[in-house]
């Protein structure tokens, strides 16, 4: 296997004394796929881009970039210029941004292979259809415009286009985020396909740890700018050797068992630590030695390199019993929805949904876009008028039209938006916002609502300095959080989560995850819970229902449904969504012998 | 947790020096030429020399010790008719801005809240007003109401109003349809509530930009309405007016017609950088519809 591009030692800054990616070094090889991972702000991104000669706004420090012997690095724009395109192919993450929106897919597929492969009209268009037979798309698709596709055909087009002029190099930045479970896949299958085939040395961005242990070869776990492990993907999956990798891996919910997620604590610095290990301050690990020196990325047994001092002592396995403990659920429904039909216009989203919330439990609605689950939730949190159908809350019927529920219907249904940079006021500070809930739905004087709200936040493990910012001053799951802590501050009996977690890195989903079961336990709030992630339902819903073109076609006790599921919409979504094979046991390491943080 | 809240809050406000430095150019020009020009109009009439209607020379002389800018074709002193002529030229766009913006932003608030039919039916009839030519409906106007300050205050803010109705609505309804409105409606907020909350908290900014731009269309239509003679009386002297007045003697004496003129030209662009500056601090996002 070939090398096809060397990378070594890269170091980056933003022309100033902050380094973005420091020593980095990877080798990209003929047929085979390397992901490179990590949570936001890690610099897989740019430590990527930086490799293939994209370097505006950066500063090179240190490092090389070889292909075939030329520094990609050293060279001008206008010559690294002639590498994109014809050697060096990219599937950009904003697929509607990468697609010209009015020219034809033809089009642009004559021109690329007009300006990379020199063909002309005649030998272009035989050649595209080539191509987007390889990658599963009908040769109808040129003739469209890039609006009339959908995002998974987009994606596979993206591709296709990439691949067109035959390159030797193939950079993906996270090319399936955004897609439903089953375009992802097609996705997925597609490249790896052409990666095996075109002989396409490939390099995958991604924060998803499941999806790259389904389509890479070897992976390259980045954190603060660093690569602090490498090796094939099985062998770093199964049995890491960095505490950052295990606590990715505890992080990640899994569709095929039913366990708690891991938040790692702290965050991450965004940029190179210098004079000590980068993970050191959120490391359950550290000691002494790890506060010394930045550690070098040492190569260990089997092709892997591990950056930690403590590599040789630290046998990192998974918790001894992440299952989660099953909840034994009240019988008495706390929401009761029958035969509910709704509708914008004339385009109905759901009909004849019946579902049942249980006192206390969680209950999950799964589905893909457009399936209707998100519609359903906005009709229950009195936000759109159903066309027939009831709902009940602790048995009452709620009126039939939303604006005349009563303050204490409003009170005990609450509802937690996606995304909260749209939920939440940018012109209103967090204190505003919860005084604001609080002097609705809380009962008593000033003083018992102030201790509402800073109970909320201890809760949800916010410091009370948040209640001065503004919510553009927090992070994305900091400001998850604040919604979450609008919605709990009332203490209602039913909150609506409505993917609450998607967007979010795997350590901040995993937080907010156990930030939702805590208040759950606690409160004993009960919690509708939407969302398309099939791995988080099963970590936290204690029961589920399947929706799909707006009905409810699979409901039951999750450990039945993921375990033996009836309907076979559920058993393809099951099959498609990417998780971590359990490790095949392997007879150099028995799994008793190993525990969490022994020394050897 | 508050180390984060704190880098987020710094690195966010490091993006600000990329565009500042044309912009605090931009910035400086602007607030150059507004104060000169407003300072002409405001406090020219203390410092004339002469009386602006008076004659006090010889007709069309040229720029001397005695008349710095000369005489016009009557013989009176330029410079005092300078100093006197931008009060019209300053107070009337000003006021019918601020009547435009208060109709107009209340019609436009009322429409983008509520949506549906009423927001058609004032859109539609907002797309008709704005098709209308408003230089030429002012003539109509102001020789059917004559040509008072008051007219010529209404008139302008009639012209201005669809304008600042369909921005108003665009952005109230982008408001409206958010998440955060959609949250406060689900806790069964008040519409007043979420006006006061939501709505208004939300528009302020992008208001005060389109006042900036809009004062400043305004002070352009009212000085051509004054060059055609409309809303002054001569001979009490308004810039657009002495531009009109003026253009004879451009061979013999420019600055008779292009010092009014450059006032005029420094008052609508002085007002434009400085809006532009304000709307960067409120972080509003011009493009933004």
């Amino acid at each position: 296997m070939t090398v096809v591009l060397r990378v070594s030692g890269l170091t980056v800054d933003y022309a100033g004394p902050v380094r973005v990616v420091r020593d980095v070094g990877f080798e990209l090889r003929r047929g085979r796929l390397l992901g490179l991972v990590g949570e936001s702000g890690s610099g897989k991104s740019t430590a990527a881009l930086a490799a293939i000669g994209v370097t505006q706004g950066l500063r090179r420090e240190a490092g090389s970039s070889l292909l075939d012997g030329t520094d990609l690095c050293a060279l001008s724009v206008g010559r690294v210029r002639r590498f994109w395109g014809r050697r060096i192919g990219y599937v950009p993450q904003e697929i509607g941004g990468a697609l010209h929106p009015t020219f034809r897919v033809r089009t642009q597929f004559r021109e690329t292979l007009r300006l990379n492969a020199g063909l002309d009209k005649r030998a272009a268009d035989p050649a595209a259809a080539e191509l987007l037979a390889a990658v599963n798309v009908p040769d109808s698709a040129l003739r469209r415009y890039p609006h009339e596709l959908s995002g998974g055909q987009l994606q596979r087009v993206a591709l296709a286009l990439a691949l067109a002029p035959d390159p030797d190099v193939l950079v993906l930045d996270e090319p399936t985020t955004g897609l439903d479970v089953n375009s992802q896949q097609q996705v997925a299958a597609v490249l790896r396909r052409a990666v095996r085939e075109r002989g396409v040395a490939a390099l995958f961005i991604s924060h998803d740890l499941a999806l790259l242990s389904e389509v890479a070869d070897d992976v390259a776990v980045m954190y603060a700018g660093e690569i602090v492990e490498t090796g094939p993907v099985t062998a770093v999956l199964h049995e890491p050797r960095h505490p950052y990798t295990r606590a990715l891996l505890n992080a990640l919910p899994s569709p095929l068992e039913a366990v708690t997620t891991e938040g790692i604590p702290g965050v991450p610095p965004g940029r190179a630590v210098e004079g000590e290990c980068g993970f050191a301050s959120r490391c359950p690990h550290v000691t002494v030695s790890c506060r010394e020196a930045v550690p070098a990325l040492v190569s260990i047994e089997d092709g892997r390199a591990v950056r930690c001092v403590r590599h040789r002592e630290l046998r990192l396995t998974a918790v001894a019993d992440r299952r989660r403990a099953s909840t034994e659920p009240d019988a008495r429904a706390v929401l009761d929805v029958v035969d509910l039909t709704c509708a914008y216009g004339t385009t109905t989203a759901a009909e004849g949904v019946s579902l049942r919330v249980h006192e206390g439990s969680v209950t999950a609605l799964v589905g893909e876009s457009g399936s209707g689950k998100s519609t359903l939730g906005r009709a229950i949190a009195g936000l759109l008028r159903p066309v027939s159908g009831e709902i009940r809350l602790g048995g009452e019927p709620l009126p039939a039209e939303p604006r005349k529920r009563t303050g204490e219907q409003r009170h005990h249904i609450q509802l937690i938006f996606q995304n909260p940079s749209t939920s939440l006021n940018p012109r209103r500070t967090v204190g505003d916002l919860l005084r604001h809930v609080t002097r609705r739905f809380v009962a008593g004087d000033r003083a018992a609502r102030e201790a509402a709200i800073a109970e909320t936040l201890a809760a949800v493990q916010l410091d009370p300095a948040v209640l001065d910012r503004y919510p553009g001053q927090l992070s994305g799951g900091q400001r998850q959080r604040v919604a979450i802590a609008a919605a709990f501050v009332a203490r209602p009996r039913l909150v609506v989560c409505d993917e609450i977690t998607s967007g979010q890195d795997v350590s901040v989903q995993a937080a907010i995850l156990a930030t939702l079961a805590d208040l759950r336990r606690r409160l004993g709030t009960s919690v509708l819970f939407i969302s398309h992630d099939l791995g988080v339902v099963r970590s936290i819903a204690d029961h589920v229902y399947v929706m799909r073109h707006g009905r409810i076609v699979e409901s039951g006790h999750t450990e039945e449904v993921f375990g033996a599921p009836r309907d076979d919409y559920t058993r393809s979504l099951l099959d498609a969504v990417p998780a971590i094979q359990p490790a095949v046991p392997s007879e150099g390491m028995p799994p008793e012998a190993v525990h969490e943080g022994s020394a050897s | 947790m508050t180390t984060t809240v704190d880098i987020i809050a710094r690195t966010r406000k490091k993006a600000g020096p990329r565009r500042s430095a044309a912009a605090s150019i931009g910035v400086s020009v602007g607030a150059a030429a507004l104060f000169l020009s407003v300072g002409v109009a405001l406090l020219g009439p203390l410092l004339a020399p002469e009386d602006p209607v008076a004659i006090s020379g010889r007709p069309r002389l040229g720029p001397s010790s005695e008349h710095l800018l000369g005489t016009d074709q009557l013989g009176r002193d330029l410079l005092s008719r300078v100093l006197h002529g931008g009060w019209s030229v300053i107070a009337v766009p000003t006021a019918a801005t601020l009547v435009a913006f208060g109709v107009g932003a209340a019609i436009g608030v009322w429409t983008g809240l509520a949506g549906g039919r009423r927001d058609v039916v004032t859109s539609r009839a907002v797309d008709v007003l704005i098709s209308l030519p408003p230089l030429l409906m002012a003539i109509v106007f102001i020789s059917a109401f004559g040509s008072s300050a008051v007219v010529l205050v209404g008139v302008t803010a009639l012209f201005f109003v669809p304008r600042v109705v369909r921005v108003v609505r665009g952005t109230t309804a982008a408001v409206i349809a958010s998440d955060y409105v959609a949250a406060s409606r689900a806790r069964g907020d008040s519409t007043a509530q979420i006006l006061r909350r939501d709505v208004v908290p939300n528009i302020s900014g992008q208001l005060v930009v389109e006042f900036g731009a809009r004062l400043s269309n305004v002070v352009m239509f009212v000085a051509t309405l004054n060059y055609l003679g409309l809303g002054v009386h001569p001979p009490q002297p308004s810039w657009g007016l002495m531009v009109a007045e003026n253009t004879l003697l451009l061979r013999t004496n420019p600055l008779a017609a292009l010092v009014p003129a450059a006032l005029i030209a420094a008052l609508a662009v002085g007002v434009s950088l400085v809006s532009d500056r304000v709307a960067e601090r409120l972080a509003v996002d011009v493009a933004a519809p």
